[in-house]
């Protein structure tokens, strides 16, 4: 049965993306301003316009095109980087393990650290502990992503010198990109892991474990935490969401090289190729991990595999 | 009122002063470049200091302020106008309708946070009206989402069958008896994807594909200050405070009115 459910969602996933691939050709389509003119320059002649436009098959009806970007996409050919000229897909390659490297460990760190700290505000409501751990999650949640990751670049790379701030190359420089980013989810997932938390322990099952003698360690680790952890491992998948936009501006900010930071400079320089290819790319890393956490919830939760 | 709430506000309300009455304030030209003056810290005569161009930097807040509000109400505007109707009725009619909306909604969801502002943005080109269009495209699924969600439990209701028993037709269902009712859902996540919206907002234009270089824009502040950050932190920390401020102050209020308003949208912050 939870077969039928994952190969439902994978099935389900098919259409989307092929409209998304149609949306995304559409939309790049819809640039005003001939793109043969930008790469040939304003001095070519009308010829070698004409030439150009063969030659990449600009001049076919636009179906025909689609047809043409489609069967590409099948093989994986997403066409040429028009800044660079090296194929689409190995420029993307080269960058997409650093940036999932980077979104891992964000991911990671949000959701150790948000759990934890969620669990130890909801253990002792009402004092110190928690108000502040309440506003520091406040200032997490409402802090621009590429503040907090100017501040940082300000106090660890100027003024104390503990971690390099620049460019990617071992567990040292993934500090800083990986904290960063994983700070508005961290916050989040931290405000929701306690109010979920002190939810479930006002149900009565939780008191009946209690009279029962089981230790407060039992009883939370084994009783209160797996309910409780429904609500912000829904959240994780968003949250993924969130964290890859996140990437792409930390990237800028800390020079890392991933697909974020080669998606700005392909907007800046207008290659299209490289920018339909990587909203593609984008897209079907948030399908597939929403994809994961579906399937992740309907594991964890057998009331939803009844749907 | 809590005093959280108060300061948050406070806050809003200071912007929204600040953000209408500005110009009327005697404060130097934002837009006014007086590269003798570069690079000042803050002083008698320009109280946040100067920018790497001269400008003061007090008055390129106050200006930034009408921009960050503007691609605030903007965007949520834009969602409203469109998400609104089309969950209503989506809502209202479900059956095919409904299915059309769901595909929709999840092609505009298919992209994580801010690569669909991006995509938009890649397009069009910068400039302040493409940037509310970017952001306000991000929050029609919100609001469509919410609207249908809160349509679909009210079509249940009594009040709506007698209404069609009456012979009312289904605009005028919609218009005077569902309407009124979602408005105060629809309030809640308008404040809270007014925060969204000036910080996406605020990014792309940090990112270099927002606003046009030379508007007082916070965001596009940080970015022009970036370069000389490590001699001149004032350059970056009087923007971001400022982003960072009126963004606790927007989160504050919808949190508050979501908690007093309506317990059932815990989760609901994207």
């Amino acid at each position: 049965m939870i077969l039928r459910y994952i190969s439902k969602r994978v099935l389900y996933l098919i259409p989307t993306l092929l409209v998304l691939s149609f949306v995304v050709f559409g939309l790049v389509r819809l640039i005003p301003g001939d793109p043969v003119l930008a790469i040939a320059g304003p001095d070519a002649t009308p010829e070698v316009l004409e030439e150009m436009r063969t030659a990449l098959g600009l001049n076919r009806p636009m179906l025909t095109q689609y047809g043409f970007y489609l069967k590409g996409l099948l093989v994986g050919d997403l066409g040429t980087s028009l800044r660079t000229h090296q194929q689409v897909w190995s420029e993307i390659g080269r960058r997409l393990s650093s940036t999932l490297e980077l979104a891992a460990a964000g991911m990671a760190l949000s959701l150790i650290v948000g759990i934890g700290l969620g669990i130890m505000a909801a253990l002792r409501p009402r004092n110190w502990a928690d108000a502040s751990t309440r506003i520091v999650s406040l200032l997490g949640v409402s802090s621009p992503t590429f503040w907090t990751g100017l501040l940082f670049v300000l106090a660890f790379g100027y003024y104390w010198r503990l971690f390099p701030i620049a460019g990617s190359g071992g567990l040292r420089h993934l500090v800083l990109p990986a904290f960063t980013v994983s700070l508005t989810s961290l916050a989040f997932i931290t405000r929701l892991t306690r109010a979920s938390l002190i939810e479930v322990f006002s149900q009565d099952y939780i008191r009946t474990a209690r009279a029962k003698g089981a230790s407060p360690l039992r009883v939370i680790v084994h009783h209160a935490l797996q309910n409780a952890l429904i609500a912000p491992l829904t959240v994780a998948g968003l949250e993924f969401g969130r964290l890859v936009s996140g990437v792409i501006v930390i990237e800028t900010i800390f020079a890392w090289p991933g697909i974020g930071k080669l998606l700005i400079e392909a907007i800046q320089f207008r290659d299209w190729p490289v920018i339909q290819g990587l909203i593609l790319a984008f897209a079907l890393i948030f399908a597939i991990v929403n994809l994961a956490v579906d399937i992740l919830y309907g594991i964890l939760d057998p009331r939803i595999r009844l749907e | 009122m809590p005093w959280s709430v108060r300061f948050g506000l406070a806050v809003i309300g200071l912007l929204g002063l600040v953000a209408v009455c500005g110009p009327l304030f005697p404060l130097p030209d934002p837009y006014a470049q007086n590269i003798v003056n570069a690079l000042q810290l803050p002083s008698a005569m320009h109280w946040l200091g100067t920018d790497s161009l001269g400008r003061d930097l007090l008055s390129r807040i106050v200006a930034g302020s009408r921009f960050s509000l503007l691609i605030g109400f903007g965007a949520v505007a834009v969602g409203l106008a469109i998400g609104l109707p089309f969950g209503l009725l989506a809502g209202y009619y479900g059956g095919l309708v409904d299915t059309i909306f769901a595909r929709v909604i999840d092609i505009l969801l298919a992209f994580p946070g801010i690569v669909l502002a991006l995509a938009v943005v890649a397009i069009t080109g910068p400039g302040i009206g493409n940037l509310i269009l970017a952001v306000g495209l991000r929050t029609i699924p919100v609001f469509a989402r919410v609207s249908r969600a809160e349509t679909l439990a009210l079509r249940q209701r009594d009040f709506v069958e007698a209404a069609r028993a009456l012979g009312c037709r289904p605009y005028e269902v919609m218009y005077w008896h569902i309407l009124p009712n979602i408005v105060g859902p629809l309030m809640i996540v308008a404040s809270l994807q007014t925060a969204t919206a000036i910080l996406i907002g605020a990014t792309l234009s940090f990112l270099g594909v927002g606003v046009s270089p030379e508007v007082p824009e916070w965001g596009a502040m940080l970015n022009a200050g970036r370069p000389y950050m490590m001699g001149h932190p004032h350059l970056v920390l009087v923007p971001g405070c400022t982003l960072m401020i009126a963004m606790m102050a927007l989160n504050i209020m919808g949190d508050y009115l979501r908690d007093r308003l309506d317990p059932r949208f815990l989760i609901n912050r994207d």
